[in-house]
């Protein structure tokens, strides 16, 4: 029985890698700003994710207990290794390639990301990278939805700042108000 | 830039075409390393643990209801006793009386006769069997060996075979007893006999 259970969480481990590493990737991209760092950390997060696969209890939720590991494993490394300091000279040559936003955008927004806290930062990569909704973002980070939408306003407002302080302030001019309409469809 | 603006910027980065394929590498080698190495954690630990100690305790139960194979023998011997004609021929003698007394053992009690005393090899060993008359009903059965009787101290010591209730003393170093009562005799006379016979 343990056989067939062990084949079983080996063959969804296998699909969570095909379908998930996009998502992990560039999440830890834009947390680190480093790709090496990045593809790392990913490959830390899937490896705790095996060892821990028993403690999740709602396969439908492994996108979310993924990005938990991994934002767990990125802070722990930047806390101890203070690599965090060391990537953004390399930011400028990753976001280049087959990208249709200009490099320099790009640039600026991980700038204005690493400007912000930890805590709003999350929220604005679960928002606007992962597509989360408040609720999902609420569960996955166990604050009120409330603290959610807050710091995602707080966030929004601390990047158009830095937009207009950087003098590009057509680049970065984020919406202020969410249609309703849109917040819904999340 | 809106919020539509924003999320594709957010995923714009490229992925590496490799990180798929290494990702599946490295947690392969990862299900080599866990083959080879078993994790023993602290639940499997407790369940081998209390599996053994559940064996143990069951062997325990076993070995001790278990009847040793001596006692099945004495028991062949007095079976076969008692279909034998010649049961005169095996009388208390002043033989069987000195030979007990030089190994510091006392005559039964006068009101309990000796209806049988002879010598038997119960496996391989000999023994004295002497059959004793209770004073009023019942018998007793004694099989003394210098030495032991090859059960283990943690087997069965007493118990009961054929209706007839067993046990095995060691009045003293080097002596050993097997005490087979028949289940009408009175048990406090037979403490009484092997009181004054090795104890006395």
């Amino acid at each position: 029985m343990k056989l067939f259970r062990k084949a079983a969480s080996r063959a969804q481990f296998d699909e969570w890698i095909s379908t998930h590493h996009t998502a992990l990737y560039r999440h830890a991209l834009w947390m680190t700003g480093n790709r090496d760092v990045a593809a790392e950390m990913v490959q830390e997060a899937f490896y705790q994710a095996w060892v821990a696969m028993d403690s999740l209890k709602e396969s439908d939720k492994a996108l979310p207990w993924l990005l938990t590991i991994l934002r767990r494993a990125i802070y722990r490394e930047q806390r101890y290794q203070y690599r965090h300091t060391e990537t953004m000279n390399h930011l400028s040559e990753l976001v280049t390639g087959k990208t249709d936003d200009e490099p320099q955008r790009l640039l600026l927004i991980y700038r204005a990301l690493e400007n912000l806290s930890a805590n709003h930062r999350d929220v604005v990569l679960l928002h606007y990278l992962q597509g989360f909704s408040y609720e999902e973002i609420s569960e996955q980070l166990q604050v009120p939805k409330g603290t959610v939408m807050s710091r995602l306003s707080r966030a929004r407002q601390v990047l158009a700042e830095l937009a207009i302080a950087a003098g590009d302030g057509n680049v970065v001019q984020l919406d202020n108000v969410r249609s309703e309409k849109h917040t819904d469809e999340r | 830039m809106n919020d539509k603006q924003l999320e594709r910027s957010l995923k714009q980065p490229e992925v590496p075409v490799s990180l798929e394929k290494k990702l599946r590498n490295n947690w392969h080698t990862q299900l080599k390393e866990q083959a080879g190495q078993r994790t023993v954690t602290p639940r499997m630990l407790m369940g081998v643990s209390t599996s053994v100690l559940l064996a143990l305790l069951t062997l325990f139960l076993v070995v001790q209801q278990t009847t040793p194979a001596i006692v099945t023998l004495a028991m062949q011997d007095i079976a076969s006793d008692a279909e034998r004609n010649d049961q005169a021929r095996y009388l208390f003698d002043d033989a069987m009386r000195v030979q007990l007394q030089s190994r510091n053992i006392q005559p039964p009690l006068p009101g309990m006769k000796v209806k049988m005393a002879k010598y038997c090899t119960l496996n391989k060993t000999k023994t004295t069997h002497l059959r004793i008359a209770g004073a009023i009903r019942g018998e007793v059965n004694l099989f003394i060996r210098d030495g032991g009787f090859d059960i283990p101290t943690w087997g069965a010591q007493q118990g009961e075979i054929n209706s007839m209730q067993w046990q095995v003393i060691h009045p003293r170093e080097g002596l050993s007893v097997l005490v087979m009562r028949s289940a009408d005799m009175n048990p406090q006379n037979v403490a009484a006999l092997i009181q004054e016979m090795f104890y006395a």
